[in-house]
């Protein structure tokens, strides 16, 4: 008589970070990105056949690195979906060391609020092989349903790939309820390096460079301290004051949060439009960027004004939601999938 | 003669005078560095012992957490081979979460729905 073990899986599949969590307690965040060796020389020193997260990123310059999500989505070609399995497989073998051949893994996987069905379908097609039963839902509701907030209240996610907002009502959202926007963090990191190189045209960037400032001084705030940063010119290192020009790409990505927000508040109930303005929740890496929930109030002063309030676990808050649904479902239920 | 002694002694007095604080700001600088490295490694002793425990504390959580969740899974453990206990799992976890809400429920029916009709494209 074999027996098997039933283990439940959140997963946040982002477009720069992936994390996972649990129902053994274990969680785990790594960047989406594997790096195969580019010769053989490469292939000798690692002595692997790739290279995964930070451990590929810090060993870049030896390998070809692959990201295998654009936009929050699984890229539509096949050395995109094998790093996207390889991620995957590797997230649930760290956190669930003791799985088994015949145990099971219910997964519930969070994608970007208006994903088309093509990419659920991806999903679904290249995790049939190590997760025995998937649910696909919409991230902004994956944070939402891990808070329990199913009441009136408006959730931002704003990601790498793409912004999502989901207005909760009660009632389960709809296509309506919820808006994607590619305005998130690689478009900062774009705008950012555009506008550098507008100001300052030989400095020497790289997408870690920009990363790197934009988490340490990125901020939408009327004042901040000045942003002077060291980067080098034809391999001269020297200061540049980007103050000025990181407050201004900063503001690209608020305020098309802010008209999505506007959006959203306009078009809703009437009689429920104050309690939605004044419950806003701001989650994902670029909850990070100081100022953005004043921002966010900001874009609502001609509303009647707002509240916006930042997620404490940024990293897992859309993992931890998925697992709490995996969880929760009846195992009947599953038994339909 | 007179001479030799006057400069003999003068210069002793003078390099006693110039040596002798060296030397012992010297000695008090080695002992204090001394005592200094000592509480140093103590410390790192102290804070490795810390870490060591730290460490096999998260072990043993970990642990109890994997036998734990086992322990429940074990009420759903599934018999591949034999329908009528996995029917029988079926029915005891229907009945584990039947103080779900009809609201949660009814959220669980659509969002598995959702995934029904996706797979079944997929599949087409």
């Amino acid at each position: 008589m074999s027996t098997s073990t039933i283990y439940h899986i959140g997963i946040d599949l982002g477009t720069s970070q992936s994390s996972i969590v649990t129902s053994t307690g274990k969680r785990l965040s790594t960047k989406t990105c594997v790096g195969h060796p580019k010769d053989v020389i490469s292939q000798k020193r690692l002595n692997k056949s790739h290279l995964l997260g930070e451990e590929a990123l810090k060993n870049r310059l030896s390998l070809n690195l692959v990201w295998p999500l654009a936009d929050g989505v699984v890229r539509d070609d096949a050395v995109a979906h094998e790093a996207t399995q390889l991620v995957l497989k590797d997230l649930i073998q760290q956190t669930l060391p003791s799985l088994e051949k015949e145990d099971k893994v219910y997964a519930t996987i969070g994608v970007p609020a208006l994903a088309s069905v093509q990419d659920k379908k991806t999903i679904i097609s290249i995790t049939k092989d190590f997760i025995d039963k998937i649910l696909i839902v919409s991230e902004p509701f994956a944070v939402a349903y891990g808070m329990d907030r199913f009441d009136e209240c408006l959730i931002v996610d704003i990601g790498a790939g793409t912004t999502d907002l989901c207005r909760m009502s009660g009632s389960i959202p709809g296509e309506d309820d919820q808006r994607s926007l590619t305005e998130a963090g690689n478009f900062l990191d774009q705008t950012i390096t555009d506008a550098i190189h507008q100001q300052y045209p030989d400095v020497q960037l790289t997408p870690q460079i920009i990363k790197v400032i934009k988490e340490k001084h990125g901020y939408v705030s009327d004042n901040n301290d000045p942003a002077i940063v060291s980067l080098t010119k034809k391999g001269q290192p020297g200061s540049y004051d980007i103050t000025e020009i990181l407050h201004k790409s900063c503001l690209t990505l608020s305020d098309a949060i802010g008209q999505a927000v506007q959006s959203l508040v306009a078009d809703f109930d009437p009689d429920f439009q104050e309690i939605l303005r004044h419950n806003i929740i701001v989650a994902g890496g670029g909850s990070r960027l100081m100022g953005i929930e004043k921002a966010i109030e900001k874009s609502l002063d001609s509303y009647g004004g707002g509240k916006a309030s930042c997620i404490q676990d940024v990293e897992f808050c859309g993992a931890n939601g998925c697992l709490k649904m995996c969880q929760e479902m009846p195992e009947n239920y599953w038994d339909k999938i | 003669m007179l001479g030799n002694n006057v400069i003999q002694i003068s210069t002793g007095k003078l390099l006693g005078a110039t040596l002798l604080p060296s030397s012992i700001l010297l000695v008090g600088g080695i002992i204090i560095w001394q005592i200094w490295r000592n509480k140093q490694s103590r410390l790192q002793t102290k804070t490795d012992v810390l870490n060591d425990e730290l460490s096999q504390i998260k072990k043993q959580m970990a642990d109890l957490q994997t036998a734990n969740d086992k322990a429940k899974s074990g009420e759903s453990m599934q018999t591949e081979n034999t329908p009528s206990a996995a029917q029988h799992t079926n029915q005891k976890n229907a009945g584990k979460k039947s103080g779900k809400s009809p609201g949660e429920m009814g959220l669980f029916e659509y969002l598995i729905e959702d995934n029904i009709q996706l797979r079944k494209s997929t599949l087409e």
